[in-house]
């Protein structure tokens, strides 16, 4: 009986352990997502933007909406996005106050933070990828902020043009 | 001040990595059209200075623009731009030093055109005078030698203007010709009129050939038997460039006269040079059998030399030594001037006169007359003879002394 007992319970933890190892999930880490250029896109009637080269379509009217409050018609002419290299989509248009930072999730993007820019927005935005952050650059004034997932800073020594990283 | 300073430093908007990679593209793309574009040397190389300020202004981006041109690089892009925008400064310096000879023969056509006009005219004239002469023979002998000279320099003439077109011609690129014409769309670049001049120089070597085989001699046709092939040869060479780089509208028609002129120039020729020699042979009493035909001069040739070495073998007479002097007086112009000539004119091939020659040759050798000979091995013997005696002479003299 106590030989039973004992191969028992030797089958039932190996099986355990069998049942247990077929369950993990492989994780890949350290993904760099980052895209190296902003996308610059014009948006349809609709308010589709549609990112040929990154393979990425959504539509600009819930930030839009989130700006302006105004969904009646697309007042945006054109989106600028940039993908960070945590995955992480950075947006903003031209005289937005705001970058909008969205999550990337299954068939939708997920408003992760709203950073706020200017009460009077960018004319020019743009976005470039450096090492360790994104940065958001007035082209009209050469102003450049340092931003990132959750945090947007104003960087008041610092030229665009001559910073690579 | 300090705000001056910024207003103007921002005044030029700055620029993002997008815009450097968009500028970077467009500005590539432009700098490919005028690559594509170019069409003289000086704006080539002021190109290339161009593209050299380009690749200085940017390669301080090269990362970003390997990232934003991948799978190309920077560096492959802007050394492929510099690679094209020298063979372009190739092609067009090629096509400009093709232009400028272009137009050297065109000055130089203008003046072949107008010498070869007044020759024309002159020889025209001179046989218009040489019809109508009721002057004495030595007034006509006149005449027509000067007419014969008049064809001559006009022949020299020719031979001149063959020169110029293959200088000009032989190394011409027509590929880069025909490109630099699509760069511009310009209409065909202006060249010059050298079709139509060769054109009526075939023309008008067929008129002189038909109506003043009269007054022409073999020297006149062996000569231009010379000439008839250089053009020819230029023209097998050359014709094709030169078709293709005439701007007139008749071209294709110009160029299948001249292919039909020069077949009719050969045959005239070949029938001429004939008849002159047939002339030739009446003056100088050479009897050879009567021909008509190239063929049958060859045939009359063999026959006269067969029947002549017969002679000197049967009888080794100061007549027929005669007829070897005047026959080898025409033969050794064959040889040592017209070989080719007669070739070139399609009266006697290269084959035809070697086996002739060796026929000269073995009359040469039996026509002495014998007697000379003789002579000389008398003369010869009689010389040894005396100096035999002489020896013998002395000797005896010595011995008799010593005794």
């Amino acid at each position: 009986m106590k030989i039973f007992i004992q191969t028992v319970t030797m089958i039932s933890v190996v099986a355990a352990v069998l049942l247990t190892g077929c369950k993990q999930s492989m994780v890949i880490s350290e993904v760099d997502y980052s895209q190296s250029i902003e996308s610059v896109l014009q948006p349809d009637e609709n308010g589709t933007v549609e990112d040929i080269k990154h393979g990425l379509t959504f539509n600009i009217k819930p930030i839009q909406y989130a700006e302006t409050q105004d969904t009646s018609s697309v007042t945006t002419k054109q989106v600028r996005y940039i993908r960070g290299q945590e995955g992480y989509y950075y947006i903003t248009a031209p005289s937005y106050k705001n970058v909008y930072v969205m999550a990337p999730e299954k068939g939708k993007l997920v408003l992760k933070e709203t950073l706020k820019v200017s009460d009077e927005g960018i004319e020019k935005p743009a976005f470039n990828q450096r090492m360790t952050h994104i940065q958001l650059l007035n082209r009209s004034t050469g102003e450049v902020w340092k931003v990132n997932a959750e945090s947007i800073v104003k960087e008041e020594s610092q030229m665009a043009q001559g910073e690579v990283n | 001040m300090i705000g001056l300073f910024s207003s103007t430093l921002y005044a030029q908007e700055v620029q993002s990595d997008y815009e450097i990679q968009q500028t970077f593209k467009e500005q590539y793309a432009n700098y490919e059209q005028k690559v594509e574009n170019v069409s003289s040397p000086d704006s080539a190389e002021s190109l290339i200075e161009s593209i050299k300020q380009f690749d200085q202004n940017y390669s301080k981006h090269k990362e970003l623009l390997n990232k934003a041109l991948y799978p190309d690089t920077y560096e492959e892009q802007i050394e492929n731009l510099k690679k094209s925008s020298i063979r372009t400064l190739n092609k067009v310096e090629t096509i400009t030093e093709q232009q400028k000879q272009l137009n050297k023969l065109e000055n130089q056509l203008a003046s072949y055109e107008q010498d070869l006009s007044q020759l024309d005219q002159q020889t025209d004239s001179l046989k218009t005078a040489i019809r109508q002469s009721t002057e004495s023979e030595k007034e006509l002998s006149n005449m027509v030698r000067e007419y014969r000279q008049s064809l001559e320099k006009r022949d020299e003439l020719i031979l001149t203007f063959i020169d110029s077109m293959v200088v000009t011609y032989q190394n011409m690129d027509l590929d880069a010709f025909q490109e630099i014409e699509n760069y511009d769309q310009r209409s065909r670049i202006k060249t010059n009129d050298a079709l139509k001049l060769i054109h009526d120089i075939s023309e008008e070597n067929i008129k002189i050939l038909q109506r003043n085989a009269s007054n022409l001699q073999l020297d006149d046709y062996m000569r231009m038997a010379e000439v008839n092939y250089q053009f020819q040869t230029m023209w097998n060479k050359l014709g094709d460039k030169i078709h293709e780089v005439y701007e007139g509208d008749n071209a294709d028609m110009l160029a299948e006269n001249i292919n039909s002129n020069l077949n009719e120039w050969n045959n005239l020729l070949q029938t001429n040079t004939v008849k002159a020699v047939k002339e030739y042979f009446a003056q100088q009493g050479i009897e050879a059998d009567t021909f008509e035909s190239a063929e049958e001069l060859n045939g009359a040739l063999h026959s006269y030399l067969d029947k002549k070495i017969k002679e000197s073998k049967d009888n080794r007479s100061e007549e027929n030594y005669s007829d070897l002097q005047k026959f080898k007086d025409f033969w050794d112009r064959v040889e040592v001037q017209w070989t080719s000539n007669l070739a070139h004119a399609n009266v006697l091939s290269r084959e035809q006169t070697s086996e002739l020659n060796q026929k000269v040759d073995e009359w040469t050798q039996i026509a002495q007359p014998r007697s000379n000979n003789i002579l000389v091995y008398l003369l010869g013997g009689s010389v040894l003879l005396a100096v035999a005696l002489g020896v013998m002479l002395i000797r005896q003299k010595k011995n008799s002394g010593s005794a």
